[in-house]
Order: structure tokens, then C-alpha cells, then sequence
């Protein structure tokens, strides 16, 4: 079959620094994941909808930031202000004229309706801007920093802090302001809300196009990293279920440090097996711990 | 009425029978015979994956996951054994239905979206291991047939015989999907997808059923894989296994009906030349314009009819057949407790029938239930009452096997029962309860909805059908026995419970609030259908706040309170008992007199 | 309902067999199968481009037989649908030739159905050994496969790179890694069987996903094996991520050749001055600099260097790029196409296909006669390999300044090679 273990593993001090070089490489990684899935799990965690086109979201914030910097030369982290906005109003435009029909419907409704609307927004892009990749070149992208022997990569340490900071900045919401005590509630128990007063659709309509706007976000900081083309939403959406599970579907720290595990199993595995059987090892893990404790590893199921 | 309907479906049955069959020969064009071999092949496959995903309601997204061993393992051992497609095939299915079998059994506890995900990934770590595992598969060079037609070889050169073939293929798993609906299982099925508590509580052996459901529809999806990789003569991973052909079969089902056994077919007639349609006429001009529109067409049918083209299909011939013949108009109006044969048990004797000894359960630092004792004799009306949070309903769920206690023992018919489960193991031992909220099966008929509980001691349908229709009777639910559940008026919907339970042939039954929500009038009639069943030899335990009832019923009853037994005794007693009275806050039943 | 349901289906059907009864006068039907949907739908759609320019300036010259030519396009998605729209270029548009096809898998169901009506299959790019082993008889490979391409990069390095370093082939230290589709798979199998030949140290041989978001583990692994050179074969994208994950951890080697995408000009875009260095084997398919082309001429035609120059004029004017940036996809969707429309079926009175087929197999031109370099001269019926182009030739390019130049063999060379590539940190001081 052909596994090739790592031999030699611990033994000299050029693998150490290898094995150390993984470890960032995964947290870096995770930070991504992280961050893609930060939209999918809010959404989650209030309307208890998984968005099966979440992908084609991350999608189109990469496009935007894409072409804000095709025709303004605009740097993708400041796309960041023109990007999210518009992805907050198309998030409210999607909610209101399709998700919300979701909320009561069945799982497979809500499962197919997701999966219909990520084919349309698809190929919708793959009509109007043709399949070619799109990749955006900026110093940043390929800068890294030199610790010893340790290199990290700048753009990817970007999207770790961001992340963090979008982590802290939502838990601040959700805990200090009135709008986000009303999503907790919400998420919570949405009739006691409602009866507390909460407008709940309009709750749903916000937390929904929030999800977008992160996805929107995480697009703008992720394209200076990889090429965007119609489908490469779908490399990424199995892999944000994943995360968002094992988070525990709503907790916020949840998905994050649920990310960062994905990536250093992917990065070890990667590396101590084979580098394709990074994603599969993932997948076994993803489904062990389904098994076992369904709530996640963070083990919530509210924001 | 029944008759003009089945004969209708039968000949127009056999007329698109007969004409499906005979289309390959008419068709001379290969172009449009490959459609038709689609068709057949995708109408299959749609069937073999609704049998999981539509009639148990477990949601697969990673059924190419078969697809794909059906195809490799008929083709490995042709290439390496030179053993035929033919035996390959079972083999194939074989494989697929241990696999399944294997992975998902521990999956079925997952519900809804999270056993889709699971799927998902076990389609994708197959897909992984096709590309990695080269020595094996060969990877994504993919595997070429040679094309050397044969019967034994499987393979045709004329199309017309391979589109005989899928529609073999189609005829036999339509055929086993039918027979499974119309059966015990398929009765099962349907119970465990509408509430699978419920289904519990009558004695489904759910997981056992999903399994069984699972294999059946592995096997039929493999052996569609082998068809696949015959006929088209070359796979690799990226045909067989993404996630866009898994979605493809669910697809065929939801388009098509997907409780139903000819939904699948139906979904494969539209949505298989409308791809070959889109992807001719757009695809090659304006690329994605025409998955585009598939995606907007998804979307619009799903929000619009969820039930599929076929129930629409069929609520429009119904509807049609009903115009034509006369309404059936008699009405059988029996009021509740006309005698019956309905339940057997006249065993006389005042043995104990149910221990509860030091009965105790906690979640997390909250005692539900602390050092509960008593017994419950034959033949006996216990009555058990507490304000609410005193945990009742939690003493029901620990006697029948909902949830395990943390310590105590319960035993029933001399048997130590305690921490038994899943629930339907108590149910086949003879006791059965009503839920607290009423969990009909809310999509199918009052008749359909009982017969899952008659299956727990008959196996033919024939028989679940007749004792269905003598309990219905007894409860005084006749005139609605073709109704569906979810048109019946919650007093209906409790008779409807009592009755399922009931079929079940219990000795003990277990009744959570059955007045609760009645007014006056149908309370009455409620106690007068309970002194009933118990005069039929039923022992019963019931929960109520309806004192009226208790009063009117129990024999003894027990109180609880913040999860203690704080007295037992006859109603008159305890009503006068001042701890019963502090408990609840309330004077005014101390001068009730029984009914 | 379902007499409605019936009839919408026979009119889908239906409207799928109107275009062969609205048959203009004087034209030749030939159809053109690539993969226009899905994730290769942009080589594809460039594909057929050229070819599409191919048919123009044939039809500028008169056509086939007084009649113009006109492409049918199918759509392969997949092997499948490869195989349902051979067909139905074949029984519903009634061509009697198919161009195609990109990607082997679909290459192989769909020549297959070709063959089966005895219709010609003119394969113009996709790799796979094994498609030709199967000789049919009408089928047709204009170009190369993975073992020439293989091969190829092998010989490379034993001549040019070990020579370069000053190093015994057999003291050469080369990491193989490969995108794990038919096309990673088939050419690195090719490449290590002559490696052997060669007797080059394999420290590292790994495959990947082409979709995969973090290459680092693998380059990890490539750093800790320090080869001399690197051999890769890549698509685009995974060669983007990969190179600057590279260049991210600081990844070092002497040569870099890769064998697929690395040719495309977007790559500019999207790898800056980094592209500069990487080798690629590749078809002689080059670029016009300053009006100046990629890959010696003199070695070509002097035809097909002025038909060479004009599609690339066509090209760049129709979609607006410099010719600069005409993607050899087309190029070589042109070039494979005009040797059909051009070269075969002239010799033809019809589009008969035994009449194509004679004429195909006994054609015989020399190498430089076609707009990517090669000759024409197909493999017997009988021989192994029947129905291959056996006057294939191609070359490895090297980007230098952001300019993709042939720099051997040295027939169609016009810069020397520089190797060793730059570390990453020289490459800043620059």
C-alpha cells in the first residue's frame, strides 16, 4: 500500500525543528479553517440551519476582494471594507428571500435548498466570470517570518490574529450588547425570546447575514493565499463542517479551537503519512468524535 | 373505497410496465437509448437510496461510497480472477451491505444533518483511499474494460440489451422496495422515521431495523455500480465517488416523492434528460448557465412541493377516483368500551405485577428521583400524582427503559428489568406506555399507525391489519380508521395513542396525562374507555392532575413529590392526607366524592 | 399531470434533434469535444478556442471542399458525459469526425463510442498511455503522451541538469512529487522508470490532492530530504499554492521542472518574479515577446510559422489579450485542430471516414510542420501504439525576466538554461 511512516522521528535535532515547523504549520493552517468557519457556526448556533453553500459565500468575498483589486489596486485587507458590507446585504437579501422559508422545514429540505443555492451561485460566477483562477499578488503573500529554523508565513499569521481578534470581538458582542444577548437568547430558546420580546425574525436575518459578511471577511483575508475560481468553495465547505461540528455547533472559541486541531492533524498526518491522506485522516477523526461526543469537543450546542 | 383505485393502479401499472419494456427495441438511435439506460440505471439507484434515506429518514449524502465498491470490487475480481461481472456483482453488494453495516451501525444513534455529515465523510475517505491506494485500484488512472461483449462478460454490443438490463435492475429494486413497504419492516420504518420514541415504546427494534434498512439499499447501490462501470467501461475514483453523486440519488427520491417506492423512478424520467437537456443545449455554449438553472429548479421544487412530484401525482388521481365512486357512508359510530376480543389477559390474583425497590435517579447534581418504593398489583388501576417537577414522567421513562437509573431495581413479572434498554425490549416483555405530549405518526393513517404496534406480536400484515381494526373499534376510533393521523383532534390523537399502545398486547400499561387538555365530556369518556381496558384484565399505571379521574379510577395511588414518595394509599385516603394537600396547595379536593 | 409530464419530456427530447434538421447548406459538421463544465472547464474552454480559430482561417481559405466548416461542441463534464455526447455528436448532429479531448478519462469514453460507429476520434492532447494501447483503428493522437513527457524530463536532467551541477547523474539527489490524477500519476511513472535507467537517488516520492488548501506537509517533507533537483507535476493551481508554500519555509533547490501547468502565462499574476527559474516540459507551444517567439522558428516551416503568427494575431485580437498571453491550451487546441482541418482532410475528397483515415495514415511530414513543433506521421495499423503520432517532439522551457523561453534540446532552444535556480534569499537581493 505504500503508507511511509517517519522514521527517525525524535531522534535528531533537525526533526525536532521539522516536528516543530508542522505544529506551526497546522496552528497557521487552523487559523484558516477557523476563520471560514466562523460565519457557518453563528448561523448555526442561532437558526440551527446549516448552510450547505457556505463555501460559495467564502467564495464570493474572495471574488470581491479579487476584483477590488483587478481594477483599484486595492490591498484585499482594506477590500475588507467594501467587501463585508455588501456581504452583510446580500446575506440579508438570501435570508429573507429563501432561508427564512427554512426554519421550520425539514432537514432535507433545508439540506437541498442549501445544496440548490450554492449550485446557483456556482455557476452564476462560472457564466459571468469564466472558469479561469484568480489569484491576487502582494508582497505579504509570500513574506514569512525566521525564527531559527522556523518559518511562518506572514499572510497565514495575519489570518490567525484576525481570527483571534474576531473571536474575542464576537464574544464581546454576544455577551455586552443587547443585539448579541438577543441572538444568545435566541439560540437558546427561541420561543422564550420571542415571548421575552426578542424580534426573532429579525434576529435570524441578522445572525444570517452576519454569517455571510464573515464569509465575506474570511475571503477577503484568504485570497491573498489561494486562487479563487467558481468551485473553490467546495474544497473548503466539508472541511468547515467539520470544524463547525467538532466547535460544537454555535461556540464561537468552540470553532476556533476546533480549527486548529483540524489543521494539526491534517498537518501531522500530512507529514508522518502521506500528504494526501492528511484530509482522510481528518474525516475518520471527524466521525469518531460524532460518535462519541456528538456535542463536539467543546461540547455546547448555543452560542 | 378501495377497489376502483387498486385496479386503476394496477392496469395503468402494467400498461407503463409493458411499454418501458418494450422501448428499448423501438429506439434506434444510441444517443437516446443511452438516456434510457440512464434512466433505468439512476431510477434504481434513486429507489435503493430511498429505502434508507426516504422510508427510515436516514438522510445519506455518501451512498456513491457503494456505488463505488459495487464498481471496483465486480471489476478487480474480473481483472484478477476472471471471475464475471455477473457473480462480481453480488459480490459487490455483498461488500457494500457488510460495509455499511460495519461503519454505520454505530452512526445510526447521529441524527438528521449529523448522520448526513458522517456520510459525507465515509464517501470521502473511500474516494481518498481510491486515489492512494494504486496498487490496489490503480489510483486515478482508473480502471479500463476491455470491450469484449458477452453475456458472461457483461458486456453488449447492442445498447438495447444493456438498457433490458437496467431495466431489470430498475424492476427488481422497485420490486424489493415495494415489498419492503408493504411489510413489517416497512411499517417499522415508517414509525422509527416519524418519532422514533414512539416507534421505541411499541417495540421497534429501531437501530435493528435501520440496519437492515441501510443493507438493503448498500446492496442495491453496488450492484448499480457494477451496471455503471460495465456499461460506460472505464472508472476511476473521481466517477464513482464525489459528493455530486451521492447528492444525485437523494435528489431523484426528493424530486421524484421520497416516502414513496415510485418516486425515485418518477424523479429519474425528469431530472435525467432535463440534464442531458441543459448540459447539450447550454452547457457547450454558455458554460454554467445550465446547472444554473438546474440549481434555481432544485430549489423552487424542494421549497414548493417537499413531497415530490408523485404525491403530487397521486392526491391528483385520488382526488379524481374519489369524484367517481360514492363516498363511503357508513359510519361506524361505536362508543368507546363495546366488548371485544381485544385484549386477552384475564389472569386472576392479586400478584405483583411491577417492583419499584429504592428506586433512584439523578441528573447532575439534582435528584429526579430518590429512594422510590412501591409495587403495583394485577389488575390494578395505580394512580400517580405529585405537582409538576415531582418526577413522574421520569419514573416512566426509568420503568420503560428510556433512561437508566442510577440505583434501585425494578421488576415486572418476577423479572429484574432495571436499567433495560432500548425501550422496545420492555415493550416486547409486556408493558407499553402513552407520552406525556402525543407522538402520532402524524403521516400516515390512524389503521397504519396502530398496525406498528400490532406487529409486535404478528408478523403478516394481514393479521396486524385485522387486530389494528378490532382495537381501532375498541377505542371507539372506527369511522376514522383511513384518516391520517394529522387531521385528528387531540382527544382523538390521545384515543389514537391508547390505542397503538394497546395493540401491543400489554399486561401492563403506563398512561402519562391522558386527560390532560380534555374537556369535561371527553374526560368522561376517557375513564369510562380506561375502566374498560381494565376490566379486560389491563393493569394500569396513570399520571394525572385531572383528580376527577384519579379519584374515579385508581385503586391505590402514589404521591410524589420533589422526586420522593411521600404517600400511597386509595384516593380517599391520600386526598385527605394533609402532606398531599400541602404539596399541592390546594383544599378543594378534599370533599370530592368518587364517580 | 402525468400526460403533461410526458409531453414536456418529448419536447425536451425533441428540441435535442432539431439541430440536425436545421443543416445549412455547404457545411462540414465536425464536432469538437472538451470539457467545458466543471473544474477544468477553463483549459477546456481555451481549448476549443483555438480550435474554434482553426476552423475561421481554414474557412478563410476556402473551406473543406467548397464547403465551410463548422465545429459542434459537446460538453465532456465526465467520463460519462463524454461518452453520452460522443454519442450524440455522432447519431444526432450526424459528424462524422470528433476533435478532443483534454483529459484521458473522458478521452477513453468517448473514442470509444467513436469507434464502435467507425467514426474518426482526432485526439489533439490528453496523456494517457494506455488510450492507444487499445488500437483502434479510427482513433487518432496528434500529440504526445505521459511516457514522451516523462521520459523527456528524465533525459533533461541527466544531460543538462547534472551536467550544470557538476554532478554524476548517479550522485543526483531528485524529489518527485505529483498531483495524484491520471496525469500526476501517469508522467511520474514514466519519469522514474527512466530515472532508474539513470540511476538517480529518489529520496522523495509523493503524490497529493490537487485540491488540497496546505501543501506544507509535503514541502516539509521535501526540506528534510534536501534533493538537488525537483521534479513535479502539477495543474495550476496546486502549483501556485505549492511554490509559495516553497517559498514561504524557505524550500531550496538546484532545478525545479515541472511538467503541466507551469507554462501557463496567468501564472504571472499570481507568482511574480517567483515564476522566474522553474522549468517546465512541455509542447512546443511558445509565446510571441516583442514579436519575437519562445521556441526557435528556425526549425520550423515557413507555412506554418505565418499561420502560427496568425492565430496568434486572431487570438489576441478576439479576446484581448497580448500575444504574450495567449494560453498554450489554445495554442495547442489550434495546432491539433489544423493539422486535421488543414492538413489531413484536404487530401480527402469527403469527410468519409475511411477516407480520413487513409489519408491520415499516410501522411508523413517532418518535425517543424506543425504549430507545436511536431511532424505527422501516425503509427501503423498493427504496430503497438496504432494511431500515434510517432514525429512528436517536445521541449523544456525555462521562465526567465517573466518570459517562458525553450532552452532544449538545443534544436528549438533560444535561451541557454540557467541553472542553479537562485536560493530565496539571493532572489530578494535582486
Amino acid at each position: 500500500m505504500g503508507f511511509r511512516a517517519h522514521a527517525c522521528l525524535f531522534k535528531d535535532n533537525e526533526t525536532v525543528g521539522a516536528v516543530l515547523q508542522v505544529f506551526i504549520n497546522g496552528v497557521m493552517l487552523g487559523g484558516i479553517y477557523g476563520l471560514i468557519s466562523m460565519g457557518l457556526t453563528l448561523t448555526f448556533g442561532v437558526m440551527k440551519i446549516v448552510n450547505f453553500a457556505h463555501g460559495e459565500f467564502l467564495m464570493l468575498g474572495m471574488y470581491g476582494a479579487f476584483w477590488l483589486f483587478y481594477f483599484l489596486g486595492l490591498s484585499p485587507y482594506l477590500s475588507i471594507l467594501v467587501v463585508v458590507p455588501v456581504m452583510f446585504l446580500f446575506g440579508l437579501l438570501i435570508q429573507r428571500g429563501l432561508i427564512q422559508r427554512l426554519i421550520d422545514a425539514t432537514g432535507i429540505t433545508q439540506i437541498f435548498v442549501t445544496v440548490g443555492l450554492s449550485m446557483v451561485l456556482q455557476n452564476a460566477v462560472l457564466y459571468m466570470w469564466s472558469a479561469d483562477y484568480r489569484g491576487v499578488k502582494i508582497p505579504i503573500g509570500t513574506m514569512s517570518l525566521r525564527i531559527g529554523d522556523i518559518t511562518i508565513s506572514l499572510s497565514r499569521l495575519i489570518v490567525f490574529l484576525a481570527t483571534l481578534a474576531i473571536v474575542i470581538f464576537l464574544l464581546l458582542f454576544l455577551k455586552k450588547t443587547s443585539l448579541g444577548k438577543a441572538m444568545r437568547a435566541t439560540s437558546q430558546n427561541w420561543r422564550a425570546a420571542w415571548l421575552m420580546g426578542v424580534n426573532v425574525r429579525k434576529i435570524y436575518l441578522i445572525a444570517f447575514a452576519m454569517g455571510s459578511a464573515l464569509a465575506g471577511l474570511a475571503g477577503c483575508m484568504i485570497i491573498p493565499i489561494f486562487s479563487v475560481f467558481p468551485s473553490v468553495g467546495v474544497n473548503f465547505v466539508l472541511i468547515t463542517f467539520v470544524v463547525v461540528v467538532l466547535g460544537g455547533m454555535g461556540s464561537i472559541p468552540g470553532a476556533f479551537l476546533a480549527g486548529i486541531i483540524v489543521g494539526l492533524i491534517e498537518t501531522f498526518s500530512g507529514f508522518l503519512l502521506a500528504p494526501s491522506l492528511g484530509p482522510m485522516v481528518v474525516f475518520v477523526f471527524f466521525v469518531l468524535i460524532l460518535l462519541f461526543k456528538p456535542s463536539g469537543l467543546v461540547g455546547r450546542s448555543r452560542i | 373505497m378501495k377497489s376502483p383505485k387498486n385496479s386503476v393502479i394496477y392496469i395503468s401499472g402494467a400498461v407503463i410496465f409493458l411499454f418501458l419494456l418494450l422501448l428499448p427495441f423501438g429506439i434506434s438511435n444510441d444517443f437516446y437509448q443511452d438516456i434510457l439506460v440512464t434512466v433505468f440505471l439512476f431510477a434504481g439507484l434513486g429507489v435503493a437510496w430511498n429505502i434508507i434515506g426516504g422510508f427510515a429518514g436516514q438522510f445519506s449524502l455518501g451512498h456513491a461510497g457503494f456505488f463505488g465498491i459495487g464498481a471496483y470490487t465486480s471489476t478487480l475480481l474480473y481483472f484478477n480472477f476472471g471471475l464475471s461481472p455477473w457473480i462480481g456483482m453480488i459480490a459487490g453488494g455483498v461488500l457494500a451491505a457488510i460495509v455499511s453495516m460495519l461503519v454505520f451501525y454505530p452512526c445510526f444513534k447521529l441524527r438528521g444533518i449529523f448522520f448526513a455529515m458522517s456520510t459525507m465523510a465515509f464517501a470521502q475517505v473511500l474516494n481518498i483511499l481510491a486515489v492512494y491506494w494504486t496498487g490496489l485500484t490503480k489510483g486515478s488512472v482508473g480502471l479500463l474494460i476491455p470491450f469484449t461483449p458477452g453475456w458472461k462478460e457483461f458486456i453488449f454490443q447492442d445498447k438495447a440489451v444493456f438498457a433490458l438490463v437496467a431495466f431489470g435492475y430498475m424492476v427488481i429494486t422497485f420490486g424489493v422496495c415495494h415489498f419492503v413497504k408493504n411489510s413489517k419492516l416497512g411499517s417499522y420504518l415508517v414509525a422509527l422515521r416519524e418519532n422514533e420514541e414512539a416507534a421505541q415504546s411499541l417495540g421497534v427494534n429501531t437501530t435493528w431495523c435501520k440496519l437492515q434498512a441501510m443493507m438493503v439499499s448498500a446492496f442495491f447501490t453496488a450492484i448499480g455500480g457494477t451496471f455503471y462501470a460495465q456499461y460506460v467501461q472505464f472508472i476511476d475514483p473521481d466517477s464513482l465517488f464525489p459528493s455530486v453523486m451521492s447528492i444525485r440519488f437523494a435528489l431523484l427520491a426528493i424530486i421524484g416523492g421520497i416516502g414513496t417506492v415510485a418516486g425515485p423512478v418518477i424523479g429519474s424520467f425528469v431530472l435525467t434528460p432535463l440534464d442531458v437537456f441543459l448540459r447539450g443545449w447550454l452547457g457547450g455554449s454558455y458554460a454554467g448557465l445550465g446547472f444554473f438553472f438546474y440549481g434555481c429548479i432544485l430549489i423552487a421544487v424542494v421549497l414548493v412541493w417537499p413531497q415530490g412530484i408523485f404525491k403530487l401525482l397521486q392526491d391528483k388521481v385520488e382526488l379524481y377516483i374519489r369524484k367517481r365512486s360514492s363516498e363511503k357512508s357508513e359510519t361506524r359510530d361505536v362508543p368507546a368500551g363495546r366488548p371485544g376480543r381485544v385484549i386477552k389477559h384475564a389472569a386472576a390474583g392479586r400478584e405483583c405485577i411491577l417492583e419499584i425497590k429504592d428506586l433512584c435517579k439523578n441528573f447532575g447534581g439534582l435528584a429526579a428521583i430518590k429512594d422510590v418504593d412501591f409495587s403495583v398489583h394485577r389488575r390494578e388501576i395505580l394512580g400517580l400524582i405529585g405537582p409538576n417537577g415531582a418526577g413522574k414522567t421520569t419514573l416512566f421513562h426509568l420503568i420503560t427503559g428510556f433512561i437508566p437509573p442510577d440505583s434501585g431495581e425494578i421488576h415486572f413479572k418476577g423479572d429484574n428489568i432495571t436499567g433495560l434498554q432500548p425501550p422496545f425490549r420492555i415493550c416486547k416483555k409486556g408493558m407499553s406506555r402513552t407520552f406525556q405530549l402525543v407522538k402520532p405518526f402524524l403521516n400516515i393513517t390512524v389503521s397504519e399507525n396502530v398496525a406498528v404496534g400490532a406487529y409486535c406480536h404478528v408478523n403478516s400484515i394481514s393479521q396486524a391489519k385485522r387486530k389494528a381494526e378490532e382495537v381501532i373499534e375498541f377505542v371507539g376510533l372506527g369511522r376514522y380508521s383511513d384518516f391520517l393521523s394529522s387531521s385528528l383532534t387531540l382527544s382523538n390523537r390521545k384515543r389514537l395513542e391508547l390505542a397503538r399502545a394497546l395493540a401491543t398486547e400489554p399486561e401492563l400499561l403506563l398512561l402519562d396525562e391522558t386527560m390532560a387538555g380534555l374537556n369535561p365530556k371527553e374526560i368522561d369518556e376517557m375513564i369510562a374507555l380506561l375502566r374498560n381496558i381494565s376490566e379486560r384484565g389491563v393493569t394500569l399505571i396513570i399520571i394525572e392532575h385531572v383528580m376527577r379521574a384519579i379519584m374515579a379510577l385508581s385503586d391505590r395511588v402514589v404521591v410524589l413529590h420533589h422526586g420522593e414518595k411521600i404517600t400511597e394509599g386509595t384516593s380517599a385516603e391520600v386526598s385527605k392526607d394533609q402532606r398531599v394537600i400541602q404539596a399541592y396547595l390546594g383544599g378543594s379536593y378534599l370533599h370530592v366524592e368518587p364517580a | 399531470m402525468k400526460k403533461a409530464i410526458a409531453m414536456v419530456v418529448m419536447i425536451f427530447l425533441v428540441q435535442m434533434t432539431l439541430p440536425a434538421f436545421v443543416q445549412a447548406q455547404g457545411t462540414v459538421k465536425i464536432g469538437a469535444l472538451w470539457p467545458l463544465s466543471g473544474p477544468i472547464a477553463e483549459d477546456g474552454q481555451e481549448s476549443i478556442r483555438g480550435a474554434k480559430i482553426a476552423a475561421e482561417m481554414q474557412n478563410d481559405r476556402g473551406g473543406l471542399w467548397g464547403n465551410k466548416i463548422e465545429l459542434v461542441t459537446g460538453d465532456a463534464s465526465d467520463a460519462k458525459a463524454a461518452m453520452s455526447e460522443a454519442e450524440r455528436l455522432i447519431t444526432v448532429e450526424k459528424t462524422n469526425i470528433i476533435m478532443g479531448t483534454w483529459v484521458s478519462g473522458f478521452a477513453f469514453t468517448a473514442s470509444q463510442v467513436a469507434e464502435k460507429y467507425k467514426k474518426v476520434y482526432w485526439e489533439t492532447a490528453a496523456l494517457a498511455n494506455n488510450i492507444m494501447e487499445r488500437r483502434f483503428n479510427y482513433l487518432f493522437h496528434a500529440s504526445g503522451l505521459s511516457s514522451n513527457f516523462g521520459e523527456m524530463s528524465a533525459d533533461f536532467v541527466a544531460d543538462e541538469v547534472a551536467k550544470k551541477l557538476g554532478k554524476d547523474p548517479k550522485d543526483l539527489k531528485v524529489a518527485v512529487v505529483y498531483e495524484d490524477s491520471l496525469h500526476g500519476t501517469s508522467i511520474s511513472e514514466a519519469f522514474i522508470k527512466k530515472a532508474k535507467v539513470y540511476g538517480f537517488k529518489l529520496p522523495v516520492v509523493e503524490s497529493y490532492n490537487v485540491k488540497a488548501v496546505d501543501l506544507s506537509s509535503l514541502v516539509m517533507k521535501l526540506k528534510e530530504a534536501n534533493p538537488d533537483v525537483l521534479f513535479g507535476i502539477h495543474y495550476f493551481n496546486d502549483l501556485v499554492l505549492f511554490w509559495r508554500q516553497a517559498k514561504e519555509v524557505n524550500f531550496n533547490v538546484e532545478a525545479f521542472i515541472s511538467c503541466g501547468s507551469a507554462g501557463s502565462p496567468k501564472l504571472i499574476p499570481q507568482l511574480g518574479e517567483d515564476v522566474n527559474y522553474l522549468f517546465n516540459t512541455f509542447r512546443l507551444l511558445g509565446e510571441f515577446y516583442d514579436g519575437n517567439y519562445s521556441v526557435n522558428l528556425q526549425s520550423f516551416k515557413p507555412e506554418t510559422v505565418a499561420d502560427l503568427k496568425e492565430f496568434f494575431k486572431r487570438y489576441s485580437e478576439k479576446y484581448n489579450v497580448t500575444q504574450a498571453q495567449v494560453p498554450n491550451t489554445a495554442t495547442l487546441g489550434f495546432s491539433g485542430a489544423w493539422m486535421l482541418l488543414h492538413e489531413v482532410l484536404p487530401k480527402c475528397k469527403s469527410d468519409d471516414p475511411e477516407e480520413v483515415r487513409k489519408a491520415a495514415l499516410a501522411i508523413d511530414l517532418d518535425y517543424g510542420s506543425t504549430a507545436h513543433g511536431v511532424g505527422m506521421k501516425f503509427a501503423q495499423p498493427g504496430t503497438p501504439n496504432q494511431g500515434l503520432n510517432e514525429k512528436f517532439v517536445a521541449g523544456v522551457f525555462q521562465w526567465q525576466d517573466g518570459k517562458f523561453y525553450c532552452v532544449w534540446p538545443d534544436k528549438y532552444a533560444v535561451k541557454a538554461p540557467v541553472i542553479p535556480m537562485p536560493k530565496w534569499d539571493e532572489r530578494k537581493k535582486k
